[in-house]
């Protein structure tokens, strides 16, 4: 587990990239002025181009994707044929970019949500689909250079390599530019805990497309110069050295950062040269570069450079800064209205019928024997798992059938049985994220890095604030993953605050608590419900809950057996036979 | 092409693919991790079946097939040492990643060593057919299917039904528990990689016997198990040895009239649809985890 602590700002490498990309260009290009030289330089602006197409899903989104090998392939075939029916560059380039891309959103579209596995899975799978498509439609030959238009050509050599690299540049400034915006901060939420980013509202899954796509793009882009470049498409263009190429390089020089890939790139670039290695020995090279690379750097070249000369990061602890309530049309009847939620699983039938309400200011706590189905109610109404038939409201809004990210933004915050946060980020930092989720996900994300740091940094001084009300302040720089539970469990609070909901949702938050942190989190969600929300705690440890739930709800196999003052409910012989089985009905009451 | 023969070889094909779609989910099971190097080990067994045959051309393959068991076996333990054993957290899969490295080093090696050519491998019990019925049937394609029948159960019984395969996968599952548990999930690693290389060593072989191997057909090999095990449902190995056989003798019947490309596109959007309605796979995933 990593626990540095990132944040954008604070990585010196990370701004130095581009710099040192135009350096590298200049390098190359000048050590390259004869046939040979160009040619080389050409080739490696190209695999620069297709290796931080790669790093972006790879690197910053922590996804296995196989397929940027068939995108570049794609790329090429789409170039060639198109030049080979006449059409310029003009034309030609941007088809090549946009055929890899709309496959990539049309292939991963289903498999968003699903398990890390099937990511690999379904990459591949595509990779060897156009690899045989290739073989079946042949190799490509004869495809001219770049035709800017009818007169303007570009000849290869020189000129290529200058106008590859100024591609190549374009493309690592972009990268840099959305790593800098909400966009970037999100996806490494979303890489660190997918949970955490839906918790905080954000579309884990949607992000994931965009990089998907986004990686496919620039994996079109560098092949097509590659048919430019070497005048042909072949099957090869589908194969191993692409692929392993780009994952080498982003191991090698550091799969966190462009200029990592950049690095790995050229280095590799330099080996496969003065080794004069063929193309087809390469993915040998790539292969064992790999195999050293994960097991001896795990954060690549320059996560070992900046491990040794990072200075010792300054504690970011700004003035807390209020935050602004959120503005709600009061509507007559509860905050929360469930009615008549159901939740099957095949023949289980989990959460059975449930209706219930919730009142502002009010703690409701949901007992119930183990498997009961209380944590299931809990995802049902947060939009985990959706209830199969009847209506949520929250506020008056229909919230039935929203995914988690939008059930969060809509005002209905959670937290997890094991607190959800994202690890490498620090306390501080996670708040942050979560401000600034709120601020939208859409177009908005993608501002100037300089408006960008400006709203974080606002979001970090409201962040403070919500630290404050659980009692963190003094953690504010220590990453989330070095935290202790009830300190998690704080954060988790502390998160749901940042959202501002209308309705806060607990999944036992006393356990593994000892008996003062358990005060202190009674105290806490008493403030809350103090400040109007409302509060719905699952639990099992009766003592917490008598102590500060107004009222009780008592579940049994899925079927609410009980609602009411907590009190009454806890004298309900129906209770104790929930618990304890039937034949103690009447005998007692349950403590 | 007369319907039986062709139904014979698909089945022949479809014995080969369960065998090596078990391979993969042993590997899957034991380790915890996607295998990507499983198409290349794949052709790998095949090779060695057929450079030991060089040896005693005259000999049935079916006396070679201990020794590629053996070596392929040997093959196993060295990439147990080589593959890290734990992945990260919070970065893409670094077994994975290992495994398809040491894949793509396999099929570079032998794409340099040997070329590009399909070469084919000793039969195991001589060629020709055999007269079923008034049918010319391959005498190889029934040897095959004799021997992946025997295969086939008896790695589904050593996973389900012997205290072995409760270790592997308790390894697999849950490392830190069964460390806990007194299960040297090391040991097990080495055990899964080495077991799970041979089986996929013996496919090769199979594979070879009676159809063709070449270098750069690792990837189409893995591909095949990966998809089996993904719409059986994952980590089940009985239900994904039959989606491999039912896909081979899909794709035989499209080999009839349809170029590859249409048999694997088909297989393909198969997958993708089932994993947009059905994603836990046609049978449901071996073990569950709790939110």
């Amino acid at each position: 587990m990593s626990t540095t602590a990132r944040a954008a700002a604070d990585r010196p490498l990370l701004i130095a990239g581009p710099p040192a990309l135009a350096l590298a260009a200049l390098a190359v290009y000048a050590a390259g002025v004869d046939g040979a030289g160009a040619s080389m330089a050409t080739l490696t602006g190209i695999n620069v181009l297709v290796a931080i197409g790669y790093q972006i899903v790879f690197g910053r989104l922590g996804a296995l994707s196989l397929a940027q090998g068939a995108f570049f392939g794609l790329g090429a075939f789409v170039t060639a044929r198109l030049a080979a029916a006449g059409f310029p560059f003009p034309v030609t380039f941007p088809a090549a970019i946009l055929l890899p891309s709309l496959l990539a959103a049309l292939v991963v579209g289903p498999v968003l949500r699903l398990q890390s596995y099937y990511f690999p899975l379904v990459t591949i799978g595509l990779a060897q689909l156009l690899l045989v498509a290739a073989q079946t439609s042949g190799a490509v030959h004869e495809v001219p250079s770049v035709h800017l238009a009818g007169v303007l050509a570009i000849p290869r050599g020189p000129g290529l390599a200058l106008f590859v690299w100024a591609i190549a540049i374009a493309g690592g400034l972009i990268v840099w530019f959305l790593s800098d915006t909400h966009f970037g901060r999100f996806v490494e939420v979303a890489r660190d805990n997918p949970l955490a980013a839906g918790a905080i509202g954000l579309d884990a899954g949607r992000m994931r497309l965009q990089a998907f796509v986004l990686s496919a793009a620039y994996g079109g882009a560098a092949g097509a110069l590659h048919a430019h470049a070497t005048g042909a498409a072949t099957q090869a263009d589908f194969g191993l050295p692409v692929m392993t190429m780009c994952v080498a390089a982003a191991l090698l020089g550091g799969r966190r950062q462009v200029t990592g890939t950049v690095v790995g790139v050229i280095l590799l670039q330099l080996a496969v040269g003065a080794l004069r290695l063929p193309e087809a020995y390469s993915p040998i090279l790539y292969g064992v570069v790999i195999l050293i690379a994960v097991r001896a750097l795990p954060d690549g070249l320059l996560g070992l450079l900046e491990r040794r000369f990072a200075r010792p990061s300054v504690v970011v602890s700004p003035a807390p800064q209020p935050i602004m309530p959120r503005k709600t049309t009061r509507i007559a009847g509860p905050l929360l209205a469930a009615r008549g939620i159901t939740r099957r699983f095949g023949g289980l039938i989990a959460v059975d019928n449930i209706s219930l309400a919730l009142q502002p200011g009010e703690i409701l706590g949901v007992i119930g024997p183990n498997g009961s189905g209380k944590t299931t109610l809990l995802n049902a109404l947060s939009g985990l798992s959706p209830a199969q038939t009847g209506r949520i409201f929250l506020a008056g809004r229909d919230i039935t059938s929203l995914p988690p990210h939008q059930v969060a933004r809509a005002g209905f915050s959670r937290s997890f049985q094991t607190p959800q946060l994202a690890e490498g980020f620090t306390a501080l930092d996670n708040i942050a994220a979560a401000r600034l989720a709120l601020r939208g996900d859409g177009v908005s994300m993608f501002i100037a890095p300089t408006k960008a740091d400006a709203a974080f940094a606002s979001a970090r001084a409201e962040a403070m604030t919500c630290l404050q009300a659980v009692d963190l302040v003094s953690m504010a720089a220590t990453p989330a993953g070095a935290l202790t539970l009830a300190q998690r469990r704080r954060l988790e609070i502390a998160r749901a605050l940042a959202l501002n909901p209308l309705v806060v949702a607990f999944d036992e938050p006393a356990a593994g608590l000892d008996p003062d942190e358990s005060d202190a989190l009674a105290a806490l969600l008493q403030g809350l419900a103090a400040r109007g929300l409302g509060v719905i705690v699952v639990e099992h440890q009766m003592t917490f809950l008598s102590g500060i739930a107004t009222r009780l709800a008592c579940l049994d196999a899925g079927r609410l057996i009980v609602i009411g003052p907590t009190a009454t409910v806890m004298a309900d012989p129906k209770v104790a036979a929930a618990y304890l089985g039937a034949s103690v009905i009447g005998r007692g009451r349950i403590r | 092409m007369e319907p039986l023969p062709l139904i014979v070889d698909g089945l022949a094909l479809g014995a080969i693919y369960a065998l090596a779609s078990l391979a993969f989910v042993l590997i899957l099971n034991g380790v915890g991790a996607v295998n990507l190097a499983h198409g290349d080990l794949v052709t790998l067994g095949g090779f060695v079946a057929v450079a030991i045959a060089a040896w005693a051309p005259s000999w049935p393959g079916l006396v070679f097939l201990p020794a590629v068991a053996v070596i392929m076996a040997l093959a196993g333990f060295l990439l147990a040492a080589v593959i890290p054993r734990r992945p990260r957290r919070d970065t893409a899969d670094d077994v994975a990643i290992s495994t398809f490295a040491v894949g793509a080093i396999l099929a570079a090696c032998l794409t340099v060593a040997l070329g590009r050519q399909p070469v084919s491998g000793p039969p195991l019990l001589g060629r020709g057919t055999i007269d079923v019925f008034g049918l010319g049937l391959s005498r190889q394609s029934l040897v095959v299917i004799l021997t992946a029948a025997i295969l086939v159960p008896a790695v589904h019984m050593l996973l389900n039904s012997t205290q072995f395969g409760r270790r592997l996968r308790a390894a697999g599952q849950d490392p830190d528990l069964a460390q806990a548990l007194g299960i040297h999930t090391g040991r097990v690693a080495a055990v899964t990689f080495g077991l799970g290389t041979m089986m996929a060593g013996i496919a090769g072989m199979l594979l070879a016997d009676r159809f063709q191997i070449s270098a750069g057909y690792g990837l189409d090999l893995l591909v095949k198990s990966y998809i089996a095990v993904a719409i059986a449902g994952w980590g089940r190995a009985g239900p994904a040895a039959l989606v491999a056989l039912l896909i081979a003798l899909f794709e035989t019947a499209m080999s009839a009239i349809a170029p590859p490309v249409v048999a694997d596109a088909v297989v393909y959007a198969a997958l993708l649809v089932l994993l947009a309605i059905q994603p836990q796979g046609l049978f449901g995933p071996a073990a569950q985890r709790r939110a």
